[in-house]
């Protein structure tokens, strides 16, 4: 479809599509989007795996619950708001404490192209965590104790109780987890049109910030819906790969 | 227990459909305007027979700017009782998004600023009203008293499709408690009286500034600012056939040249190595810049900064003339062709373009220059700022419109947006950077004529 958001509309075949392909922004937002996928997946996994187990074995849980989950119901807005101030290269908290205690002269978090993507990552991830982090304490809480049990009779160390329990047994979780955190990353734009506006040097363009400019700054609503088709098979297709591949990773306790 | 479960239930379902309802409804918009304009008169909105007529209007603007259209709709409302007009101001940031958003659904407002570069689309896809039939008759509205270069995108085959709402030639708005900390005692006005303000004399305070630990200048990453730093040297920005070759005419090379030593040197601080929403206008306003481009709009804002010393002088040149083009914004108040109410629509329009209507926005130092004649007056009123004369000048002196290419590729503005990013953020090859600026930018010229 050709249509500039008011017009007239025109059938225009796969046209879009092509065009798509042939289109070095689009390719630049899709490197930008995987490259942030890869940041975001494997480190917001592992760190709130790791904050679930710490927050399993220790007294006030309801407390830390909400401390982390707080950032989950906050606003995109509010975050990117917050978080531009911390990271203002100027007069940010960040910067100073870099300054102040280490004698480091920090970076333009969010105005160097090469720091720009990093910087919202690390963002992301931080509020991404609670939410991540109360699935796996959920799942945590699901695995029978007795295994446990079984093992410290047995003289296994909590390290390789760890390895040989807690892993295999929580996979489930963690596939959730993962599909929900690469469907999410893939999805990324709030934190990129506060803070960055896909900028700087289109650093932090993503594939619906791409989505977003190709509709309503250059009004080619067409093939910013094509875009949109793309991002949606390109979803799809990494699900259905990892739903494949989870039959050899996942282990259910029953 | 069952009569409370339906009661609960139906309880939930009003609970869900209020916010439902509120948020599909939305007041005074074109689409559902109240009352009917079948009963015509010359002057709709006095007649107090008729029935109230509901509109809305948009636009962008600064708190100071927001203020001042704000007191002019009250002011409107007062004068017209058969209108009852309301100011829905919508950030600057993406506003043509929002307004064809708005457009799109059927809830866009009955009148509304269009920027340049929007209104040949506007036009093209029938979404603005021609305002020649609405003129015909009126005695208190002629196309003729304002200046030619008002119209801009807006007059199309000899019609006019909406009305230039002011102008606003760009100057280089100073810091004199900067400039002066910096041990700089001449000011940039006093050189340019003397036809001395050029490229080395602002280099130079850049330069003092800096080491004084302000930044001397804040280069915006806008096409306009660009193109004004090249025409300030006679350079090249568009050949005759409408080819973008900023990297191959000399001239251009050299002015662009020269804002990437500065940035190196840290004299200019490029605005975009500056966080999102640090705005020159707010580093102007705390004294950490000595220099911001900019037109009138940081006036109303500026003159409510206690102890803020500022004053203006125009673009500084590399060509021995002491006036060089610069490129003159505006931006266009048209009339939604989905306005119920048309005539209302073009009383209100009427009455915000007149001498009365562009009086009572721009004085007291008001966000910009009138676009009808005979109202120098009120730019120079109570010396705001004490150059305030220039503003004037400017359009006498080889100020010019935007170019065409601007008006009609959209996306133009940002792609040349991302060049500037990667020749002043990144350490990318200079003359290989141009190279690849020029065939970015006219590849999306060609794509877009294809359209």
């Amino acid at each position: 479809m050709k249509w500039d958001g008011i017009g007239h509309k025109k059938f225009i075949g796969i046209a879009n599509f092509s065009e798509d392909f042939n289109d070095l922004l689009f390719w630049k937002a899709l490197l930008n989007t995987c490259y942030y996928t890869i940041l975001v997946v494997p480190g917001g996994v592992i760190i709130a795996l790791i904050v679930a187990i710490g927050l399993n074995k220790i007294g006030f849980k309801n407390f830390y619950r909400v401390f982390y989950f707080m950032p989950v119901v906050t606003s995109s807005v509010a975050v990117g708001i917050i978080w531009m101030w911390v990271l203002n290269p100027d007069f940010g908290l960040l910067n100073s404490y870099l300054q102040n205690w280490f004698g480091i002269k920090g970076p333009g978090w969010l105005t160097d192209p090469k720091i720009a993507i990093p910087a919202i990552a690390l963002i992301s991830i931080w509020w991404g965590l609670g939410y991540n982090m109360v699935i796996f304490l959920a799942g945590l809480k699901s695995i029978d104790r007795t295994y446990y049990e079984a093992a410290e009779i047995d003289g296994a160390s909590k390290f390789k109780q760890f390895l040989n329990i807690t892993i295999p047994l929580l996979s489930p979780t963690t596939f959730f987890v993962v599909i929900m955190s690469f469907i999410g990353s893939f999805q990324v734009f709030d934190q990129a049109f506060v803070m960055t506006s896909g900028g700087p040097a289109r650093a932090s363009y993503t594939l619906v910030y791409h989505i977003y400019e190709t509709g309503f700054v250059r009004f080619e609503f067409g093939k910013s819906a094509s875009v949109a088709m793309i991002l949606f098979v390109i979803i799809l297709a990494i699900t259905l790969i990892q739903l494949y591949g989870s039959r050899k990773w996942v282990h259910y306790q029953s | 227990m069952k009569r409370l479960k339906i009661i609960s239930t139906m309880l939930l379902i009003v609970i869900l459909l209020v916010p439902i309802l509120q948020a599909c409804s939305k007041d005074s918009t074109a689409s559902n305007s109240t009352a009917s304009n079948s009963t015509a008169s010359n002057s709709p909105g006095n007649d107090t027979t008729r029935p109230v007529v509901k509109l809305s209007w948009s636009t962008w603007g600064n708190p100071g700017e927001v203020n001042r259209f704000s007191e002019f709709t009250e002011d409107f409302n007062k004068k017209h009782p058969n209108i009852q007009m309301t100011f829905n101001p919508i950030p600057n940031d993406n506003y043509d998004a929002k307004i064809l958003t708005e457009l799109t659904g059927g809830q866009g407002p009955d009148i509304f600023y269009a920027k340049a570069q929007m209104v040949p689309k506007l036009i093209d896809n029938g979404s603005i009203l021609e305002l020649g039939p609405l003129a015909n008759g009126s005695t208190d509205f002629s196309f003729n008293d304002y200046f030619e270069g008002t119209w801009g995108p807006t007059l199309k085959d000899g019609k006019y499709y909406g009305v230039g709402a002011d102008g606003n030639p760009p100057v280089f708005w100073y810091n004199k408690k900067v400039l002066q900390s910096a041990g700089i005692t001449v000011m940039p006005s006093d050189l340019f009286d003397k036809n001395q303000w050029t490229w080395d004399a602002f280099k130079d305070m850049t330069q003092k500034i800096k080491a004084n630990a302000a930044y001397g200048y804040i280069l915006d990453n806008t096409a306009f600012t660009l193109y004004n730093w090249i025409t300030a040297n006679d350079g090249v920005i568009f050949n005759q056939s409408g080819k973008f070759v900023v990297g191959q005419d000399q001239k251009a090379v050299d002015s662009i040249k020269f804002l990437t030593d500065g940035v190196k040197r840290g004299d200019f601080i490029y605005s975009s190595a500056l966080p999102k929403g640090q705005g020159s206008d707010a580093m102007f306003m705390s004294n950490k810049v000595g220099f911001v481009t900019a037109g009138r709009w940081y006036l109303p804002n500026f003159k409510k900064v206690n102890g803020l010393e500022y004053d203006i002088v125009p673009w500084p040149s590399n060509t021995g003339k002491q006036w060089v083009p610069t490129i003159i914004s505006g931006s266009y108040v048209v009339i939604n062709k989905n306005s119920k109410h048309a005539k209302e629509a073009f009383e209100f329009l009427k009455n915000y373009v007149n001498k009365d209507g562009q009086t009572f926005r721009l004085k007291d130092g008001g966000n910009a220059t009138p676009s009808i004649k005979d109202l120098d007056a009120i730019v120079l009123e109570n010396n705001l700022p004490a150059h305030a004369q220039y503003w004037l000048d400017a359009e006498k002196n080889g100020s010019y419109r935007l170019y065409d290419n601007q008006y009609t590729v959209p996306g133009l503005d940002q792609e040349i947006a991302n060049y500037l990013d990667i020749l002043w953020l990144t350490k990318k090859d200079f003359n290989s950077t141009l190279t690849k600026f020029d065939d970015g930018i006219n590849t999306l010229i060609t794509k877009s004529k294809q359209k």
